[in-house]
């Protein structure tokens, strides 16, 4: 009796725990998609703020004598840039962690998604030829001095670079931003119109 | 020329500067090239003169093998044992 009991007990409780476990998954994921689609553009703007912050910090903590520290940033660094020292700015005598390119499209793209976030991601985005046309000196830029035909300036390399860093922002925050407003429900939108 | 003519030839002149973080990289791959090979070692703080100050600042590490082959910047390993004729 006791055991015929137990086995008629046992589909009951496991269906409890795999709805109690349902529930708990659904709502986490509810927790972190919502905190994804209201916070993704911040997220990529602290991340590119890192990574600005990251170089710009190198030579100062060498001039203040913390190779250790900085050392490490240094080769970090190295995972996003190849920091070739002709192609780099340098403060207090010593080299960026990223080259002058590089600087310029991070900085660029952490400047341009700062400005996204704080317009509250009501910036439009530009068009697909508008993307192609600001990458487009950079690609000739960066391509004739890779395969040697001509020999880039830091003045190029700053401009192209700012040129190509703004683009990418411009051309996909607002982007994302616009299929994330087309996905979510009607009433997920909270009052808000997708633009 | 045989790998024991190699070995007498080399002379390495390497230009650094203290806090020269691909300076300190050149310099342990220099090291592993001593395990492979004997060098006569000449290092040169820029800073010791201001005429090379202004040639190298913005290209150390700079090593240069038997005064004709030039390794440079980021070094890759590859071509500085290929300067010492090591592959």
């Amino acid at each position: 009796m006791a055991i015929r009991e137990i086995n008629n007990s046992h589909p009951q409780s496991y269906a409890i725990r795999r709805k109690t476990l349902d529930r708990v998954m659904n709502n986490t994921g509810r927790v972190i998609g919502n905190f994804l689609i209201e916070y993704w553009a911040l997220m990529i703007t602290c991340a590119l703020g890192i990574l600005v912050f990251a170089a710009l910090s190198v030579p100062f903590l060498s001039y203040f004598g913390l190779d250790g520290i900085s050392k490490r940033i240094f080769f970090a660094l190295h995972l996003v840039c190849a920091q070739i020292p002709s192609h780099s700015f340098y403060i207090f005598g010593h080299q960026l962690g990223m080259c002058e390119r590089n600087f310029s499209i991070y900085t660029a793209m952490f400047i341009g998604s700062l400005i996204f976030v704080l317009s509250n991601k009501r910036i439009p985005g530009i068009p697909w030829w508008a993307w192609m046309l600001m990458i487009l000196p950079m690609a000739i830029d960066g391509t004739t001095q890779m395969f040697g035909l001509r020999e880039s300036t830091w003045e190029l390399r700053v401009i192209t670079g700012t040129l190509f860093g703004l683009a990418n922002v411009w051309f996909a925050l607002p982007l994302i931003q616009k299929t994330i407003l087309e996905s979510l429900p009607a009433q997920s939108l909270n009052g808000k119109a997708p633009h | 020329m045989t790998k024991s003519q190699d070995q007498r030839a080399f002379e390495v002149v390497f230009y650094t500067k203290a806090g020269c973080h691909l300076c300190e990289e050149a310099q342990d791959m220099l090291e592993d090239i001593a395990a492979l090979t004997t060098y006569k070692l000449t290092e040169i703080d820029i800073r010791s003169d201001p005429v090379i100050f202004e040639k190298y600042r913005y290209r150390i590490p700079v090593i240069i093998v038997n005064n004709d082959t030039i390794v440079e910047g980021r070094i890759d390993f590859k071509d500085l044992a290929r300067a010492f004729h090591l592959r």
